[in-house]
């Protein structure tokens, strides 16, 4: 055991539902010991404040390597989710991060999206660089939607949750590459705004478009499996990128999470059960940001969130990304099992 | 939350005063425990000072028994405090001292301070001007702690790891179950009828927010004393339950 030094990044996260955190204690709690209850962890979650949870060390096939440190927000976005708690929670894991004195801090998952809805600075507020990781994040869903309408003779793109950040970042690489996204929300003045901006696309309701549409992105800040996914077709490919996961899939759709990268640099952590969740090597690509960052020494707030996302931006951080073998992740269709309360208890 | 005025208050509060008072009595206990294994005389000085501290909490929560009109009750040999002072002779009689500080000075203190403060802003004036006091004397105690079990392990990063194992599972698992929400299993003894924890609430006190910040502010310390988070969240995630 060595002692900790000071890590050069932080990394912000949440796990994506209260039944990935009982897992992930079940793991961490060892084999000798029962597993906690589902109940007890819900409820401990609620009031545990954030916490850093482990180190990491990222190595760049450059040679290139940095120590991280993540720290979980414990944020569980599900029916009875609050802002205010939620804001609190950021500002705390925040508050963390700057703490360890990295000179970059990464606000994975959905903690970008509260600091977003507070208005909440906190490069400002702490000092430090921090970024979203949304501008990868745009860029490798963007990427692997591209790969998805390669192989399809039509393709007519919904991406639900156009309003946000992500979503008209996504929105606005689309069309640079000659697609024409239907933008689709729930605030209608940013994708009025954005419909202006992107000649060709169109802005309606998820009941207009559902049926319609060869390819759905969903990128929304909705909670836990908000988007309901009955009405759309067979052969309609749902990109999830939503962290939480945004539809609790059914048998029929033909449903991929989306927004991850492949790793070809090494991420190695002294408590695997964070990582459980992932197949090999891959990751979300908006903690993949800060980590390319950090590789590339970089330390800015590359990602600020309210719509700045440009192509050209998100081109170049994936090229940063792609030169330490941080690459968009397969993108797997299948049919996994709807999310309930224990269906990870062990 | 219940007023001071209200007729339940000293209901609510002898228990309060109970386990205040046997927990003091615990930590007069271990210090003094501790005294006969110091390595040196400033060493012996200070523990023998901090045992004092806990004699004059013992004091001041008994005064604030009086001053409510409540019969005073006190068991160290209940079946939680029993266990943790068992698992703590252990260790002194076996002459480790690095044991019996992460026990004291981090567990135990880190348990006295999250729940003086849990009932601080439901105390009346005259308690919580103790309750105050004494919970700044605990901080100290744990800071104390901290500074001196950061200097060991830099010397020895994995002996206080073993220490902490041992201090976690024998200690720390015992605390963290007690404060659960849940009603006690085998009545803790220090209660004076029904387990405490059915009226907490009209002080103020939530049990699960209670028991949360223990986990928070005990993994916090072991942070600051340099271990790893990994180590720590290990440690953590076998509390609860």
């Amino acid at each position: 055991m060595t002692p900790p030094t000071a890590p050069a990044a932080a990394f912000i996260g949440h796990q994506a539902a209260a039944a990935d955190y009982l897992a992930f204690f079940a793991s961490a709690r060892g084999t000798d010991l029962p597993p906690l209850r589902a109940d007890q962890v819900t409820s401990l979650l609620r009031r545990l404040d954030p916490m850093p949870i482990c180190d990491l060390t990222l190595r760049s096939p450059t040679g290139a390597a940095v120590q991280a440190r993540y720290i979980d927000a414990f944020l569980v976005v599900d029916e009875e989710w609050r802002l205010a708690a939620a804001v609190h929670r950021v500002q705390a894991a925040c508050h963390e991060a700057a703490r360890t004195g990295a000179r970059l801090v990464t606000l994975g998952g959905f903690s970008s999206i509260v600091g977003e809805s507070a208005r909440f600075d906190p490069s400002r507020e702490f000092g430090v660089p921090f970024t979203t990781g949304n501008t990868l994040t745009a860029a490798i869903i963007a990427e692997q939607v591209v790969g998805v309408a390669a192989g399809l003779a039509r393709c007519q793109i919904a991406v639900v949750g156009a309003g946000g950040d992500v979503g008209s970042g996504v929105c606005r690489i689309l069309h640079a590459r000659g697609f024409r996204p239907t933008l689709v929300g729930r605030r209608l003045q940013p994708l009025a705004t954005l419909a202006a901006e992107l000649p060709g696309s169109a802005v309606k309701s998820w009941g207009e478009v559902a049926g319609q549409s060869d390819v759905v992105v969903l990128v929304t800040s909705a909670a836990l499996g908000a988007i309901p996914l009955e009405d759309v077709t067979s052969s309609c490919a749902v990109l999830d990128a939503g962290h939480p996961p945004n539809a609790n899939p059914d048998s029929h759709a033909r449903y991929a999470r989306s927004g991850r990268v492949l790793l070809a640099c090494a991420l190695e952590t002294d408590l695997p059960a964070l990582l459980q969740d992932y197949e090999g090597g891959e990751l979300h690509a908006c903690l993949a940001e800060g980590m390319a960052l950090a590789l590339e020494g970089r330390w800015e707030a590359y990602s600020v969130g309210r719509g700045r996302i440009t192509p050209s931006r998100a081109a170049e951080i994936l090229a940063l990304a792609a030169g330490h073998g941080i690459r968009p992740g397969p993108v797997r269709f299948e049919h996994p099992k709807p999310y309930t309360p224990d269906r990870r208890a062990r | 939350m219940i007023a001071a005025a209200d007729p339940r208050y000293p209901n609510v509060y002898r228990d309060v005063v109970a386990h205040s008072i046997t927990g003091e009595a615990v930590g007069i206990e271990h210090y003094s425990r501790m005294i006969p294994l110091a390595r040196s005389l400033d060493e012996r000085l200070d523990l023998l000072e901090d045992a004092y501290h806990e004699k004059l909490h013992l004091l001041g929560m008994r005064e604030v028994g009086r001053r409510l009109n409540v019969p005073e009750k006190t068991d160290i040999d209940g079946p939680y405090w029993r266990r943790v002072r068992h698992a703590f002779r252990e260790r002194a009689d076996a002459g480790d001292l690095l044991a019996c500080y992460v026990m004291q000075d981090i567990v135990l203190e880190t348990f006295a301070v999250v729940l003086y403060d849990a009932v601080l802003p439901g105390s009346d004036l005259f308690a919580a001007e103790r309750i105050r006091v004494i919970a700044a004397e605990e901080r100290d105690h744990l800071a104390h702690g901290i500074h001196a079990l950061t200097d060991a392990y830099c010397q020895d990063p994995s002996g206080l790891q073993e220490r902490v194992n041992y201090a976690n599972e024998r200690v720390a698992r015992v605390l963290a179950e007690w404060i659960g929400p849940e009603e006690c299993g085998p009545h803790c003894g220090v209660c004076h009828a029904e387990c405490a924890k059915l009226d907490l609430h009209l002080l103020g006190v939530d049990m699960v927010t209670t028991q949360a910040r223990f986990v928070g502010d005990y993994g916090a310390a072991l942070r600051s004393i340099g271990f790893p988070a990994a180590d720590v969240t290990r440690w953590l995630a076998r509390l609860p339950g």
